[in-house]
């Protein structure tokens, strides 16, 4: 059923946009030009956290580091993901290639990437848009949402998995 | 980032001379590399589609019709007196947005609904407790269907890319409402 999802949705948005008479291939197009823009500005910290994340395997420095129960590979990207859409992004194609992504690691990395958000980056853009410098109160709401979802992520994974 | 980046890095080093196999730093750096670039070409692959694709939707009239109703859901979050009408219509289109997955939208007009919130703010060096509620909805992740994780994880050969969307609704849905409510505690204890 789930696999109908995807092909519906873009179904959906092509014939609303041909009902509304919308030039549809020059978006396409448009869209794809701000695609290769982000790819462009994502590459720069997808290649600096691929080194770092491919010293640390290499070297074997966090095979001794257990969290829940999940090998350290996971760790980084709970730490990343508030901070860095690209580098979060780089840490699970490591794990899905590594572990493969119907693995517990390669599911719960899927899951904490698709339902958490990069808070503290969203947080330092918003905070530099007001010019107000105490963020305390966004900062501790923020975290202790994704906090939530890690905990979360972990339970929902053990049963699906 | 940067002394983290560099800590790590030096430490990885000092750990490889100290186990005796300092060649494996300059293996492992030439094999990250490659991958990489490997791993930015797959990552580009999914992302452009979808740019397209979101850049379309965009255009269409889904995202007011959406925004209008998303108002009235999200409105009691708000306090009247610290919303003018300009920052609410950016409200519900970045709310809007954040829910179909449109993120050059959703990044837009979170930085102008913030900024028409800072207007309205009596004390200019303090958050109000909107702009508060508002930053909490886009440090949550809203968007109902997942479309670049699934089509990344069909990139990489999973059984069943679209396990993950009900999982990914009700992990982001109960972490928003979580963080909500402790907006809300913190806030009147803050007072």
């Amino acid at each position: 059923m789930s696999s109908y999802i995807i092909p519906t949705f873009v179904l959906i948005v092509i014939i609303t946009a041909l009902i509304e008479k919308i030039n549809i291939y020059n978006l396409f197009i448009d869209g794809i030009k701000i695609g290769l823009k982000t790819v462009y500005n994502i590459f720069p910290y997808i290649f600096a956290i691929t080194i770092i994340s491919g010293l640390i395997n290499d070297t074997g420095i966090l095979n001794n580091i257990k969290l829940f129960n999940i090998q350290g590979d996971i760790l980084p990207l709970i730490l990343m993901k508030p901070l860095s859409g690209g580098a979060s992004t780089g840490l699970v194609v490591d794990i899905f290639n590594k572990y493969g992504p119907d693995s517990f690691n390669g599911l719960f990395a899927s899951l904490i990437m698709a339902s958490t958000e990069t808070t503290l980056y969203v947080i330092s853009i918003m905070s530099s848009k007001v010019k107000i410098k105490d963020m305390k109160l966004p900062i501790i709401c923020g975290l202790i949402g994704d906090i939530t979802a890690i905990i979360l992520a972990v339970i929902i994974t053990k049963i699906i998995v | 980032m940067s002394i983290i980046w560099s800590l790590i890095f030096v430490i990885c080093i000092v750990f490889a001379c100290i186990s005796n196999e300092p060649s494996t730093v300059i293996d492992s750096i030439t094999n990250s590399s490659k991958n990489a670039i490997e791993n930015v070409v797959v990552i580009a692959s999914m992302l452009i589609f979808w740019s397209g694709i979101f850049n379309i939707l965009s255009n269409t009239s889904a995202l007011s019709k959406l925004s209008k109703k998303m108002y009235n859901v999200f409105s009691f979050l708000f306090k009247k007196d610290e919303i003018s009408e300009k920052s609410k219509e950016y409200i519900s289109l970045n709310i809007a947005s954040n829910i179909l997955g449109v993120g050059n939208a959703a990044t837009i007009n979170s930085l102008n609904g913030i900024e028409e919130l800072q207007k309205s703010n009596r004390n200019k060096e303090r958050l109000n407790k909107s702009m508060v509620v508002f930053i909490a909805l886009n440090t949550a992740s809203m968007q109902i269907i997942p479309t670049s994780m699934i089509s990344l994880r069909a990139l990489y050969n999973s059984q069943n890319p679209e396990k993950i969307i009900l999982p990914v609704i009700i992990v982001s849905f109960v972490s928003l409402i979580v963080s909500l409510i402790s907006v809300n505690l913190l806030w009147r204890k803050n007072e």
